[in-house]
């Protein structure tokens, strides 16, 4: 009885305490008693958050595989040729492994990157950043050991693209609406062409910054006409920058030389060899 | 031994309830562990001790959870004295009754924790959620003493097997 008086006297003196003591006891209770059974939680936690990390990381690993399989049949490392004679890889380039580095060097900026690679010194600025996803920005300039560069949300980011059909062109560029996530704006549509929600756009590769045929996003929705004759469509971007970690920077097919184009420049009627076609190589 | 094996069924659910509880509070139908064992420890003590053990446990469970301590205190030692006095007041050597003690005491003790941590207290939760999760307690008190063994079977909650 006794015991039980005490009891509920302590009860009914700790539901008075103020919420700051209560806290503190349960602290004091938290850093002793229920210690172990924290740390266990901890481990827990940190074991399920290294599970996802690693399936991600095989997910990616096995997208840039597939893709770098794919560049490898494409550029011809493995000896491929095109019906002249000539190695793919002249025409459509290759790409070298790297690891982007966000919010560098500009540290917070997030439309920023660093990345660092095995060999990124005979790279010719700017060129395009890629995964096996598709399209994450561009690489500017070198930087220390390695190189930096945007990522497509950045302002100044544009980029050529097409449908996978080949009737709607136009040129890509970054909208961050206020509070929310960047997403893609599709310009320069023309306005008699409907591009249906969920078609795929890939890079034109004009300009040569980008490989050609490189996922962008899928078209989300139009969002307004453009001076009659133009549509915008909102874009759903391939890539977010904020999951991005290995990447492959494109390599430029060379191009071709001087006594090359010497004999297109003596004979225009004949067709020159070894000239990378425009829409192939992107050139 | 037979109070030696009823104290570890008692331990073990606590270490069960501690360490899943990251597990538990993502459903809102889940065993209760803690009262399990509040229950079935209070049954082994005069209602004086009840009250002491339900205290204990009390701020253990505020501690880990987002219950206000002194309710929490006071809601399980109510609760261990109220259970040890009705067991004491019903005695009876049959399992079935332990089982249903430990059913409505933790139906019991959910809905009345509901309102008094300020937490949702609907009809949904006090008819569905806190029945269900008395149900899955008293299965899990009923499979720790069907399967654990420690010692010869002689107490009350032996009926239990």
């Amino acid at each position: 009885m006794l015991a039980l008086v005490v009891v509920l006297g302590t009860s009914v003196v700790a539901v008075g305490l103020s919420v700051e003591t209560q806290n503190q006891v349960e602290s004091a209770v938290r850093a002793t008693v229920l210690y172990p059974f924290l740390q266990l939680h901890r481990s827990a936690a940190e074991w399920g958050r290294i599970e996802q990390r690693n399936r991600l990381l095989v997910a990616e690993q096995d997208s840039l595989t597939e893709l770098l399989m794919r560049y490898r049949t494409r550029a011809g490392i493995g000896g491929a040729a095109d019906a002249d004679g000539e190695p793919l890889a002249r025409r459509t380039g290759s790409a070298t492994p790297a690891v982007v580095y966000p919010g560098r060097p500009y540290i917070g900026d997030p439309d920023v990157f660093v990345l660092t690679g095995s060999d990124l010194s005979g790279l010719e600025f700017p060129v395009g950043v890629f995964t096996g996803l598709g399209l994450v920005g561009v690489v500017r300039a070198p930087h220390g050991r390695g190189a930096s560069g945007e990522f497509w949300s950045h302002a100044d980011f544009r980029v050529s693209v097409v449908d996978e059909g080949g009737r709607v062109s136009g040129f890509v560029r970054a909208l961050r609406r206020e509070g929310g996530q960047p997403v893609m704006l599709l310009e320069g549509a023309p306005f008699q062409a409907d591009v249906p929600a969920g078609t795929l756009l890939i890079t034109t590769g004009i300009g040569a910054i980008y490989p050609p045929g490189l996922p962008v996003g899928r078209v989300r929705e139009v969002t307004q006409s453009e001076a009659g004759w133009m549509r915008r469509y909102l874009v759903e971007p391939a890539v977010r920058p904020e999951r991005v970690g290995a990447v492959f920077v494109w390599e430029r097919p060379e191009l071709p030389s001087e006594s090359a184009l010497a004999p297109e420049a003596a004979s225009p009627t004949e067709a020159p060899t070894g000239q990378p076609d425009p829409h192939q190589a992107g050139r | 031994m037979s109070a030696r094996r009823d104290w570890f069924v008692v331990v073990l659910l606590l270490l069960l309830h501690f360490s899943l509880h990251p597990v538990w509070t993502r459903w809102p139908v889940a065993p209760d562990l803690v009262a399990g064992s509040l229950l079935l420890g209070s049954f082994l003590l005069p209602w004086g001790r009840a009250s002491v053990l339900g205290c204990l446990l009390g701020i253990l469970e505020a501690s880990i959870s987002l219950g206000s301590l002194g309710l929490t205190m006071l809601l399980f030692s109510v609760t261990g004295s109220f259970a040890s006095w009705l067991r004491r007041l019903v005695y009876s050597e049959s399992g079935g009754l332990v089982l249903l003690f430990v059913f409505v005491g933790t139906w019991g003790l959910r809905a009345a924790a509901a309102p008094l941590m300020r937490a949702e207290a609907s009809p949904e939760v006090l008819l569905g959620y806190a029945p269900a999760s008395a149900a899955l307690t008293t299965l899990a008190c009923w499979a720790m003493h069907r399967f654990v063994w420690i010692g010869a079977p002689r107490s009350a909650t032996e009926r239990l097997r």
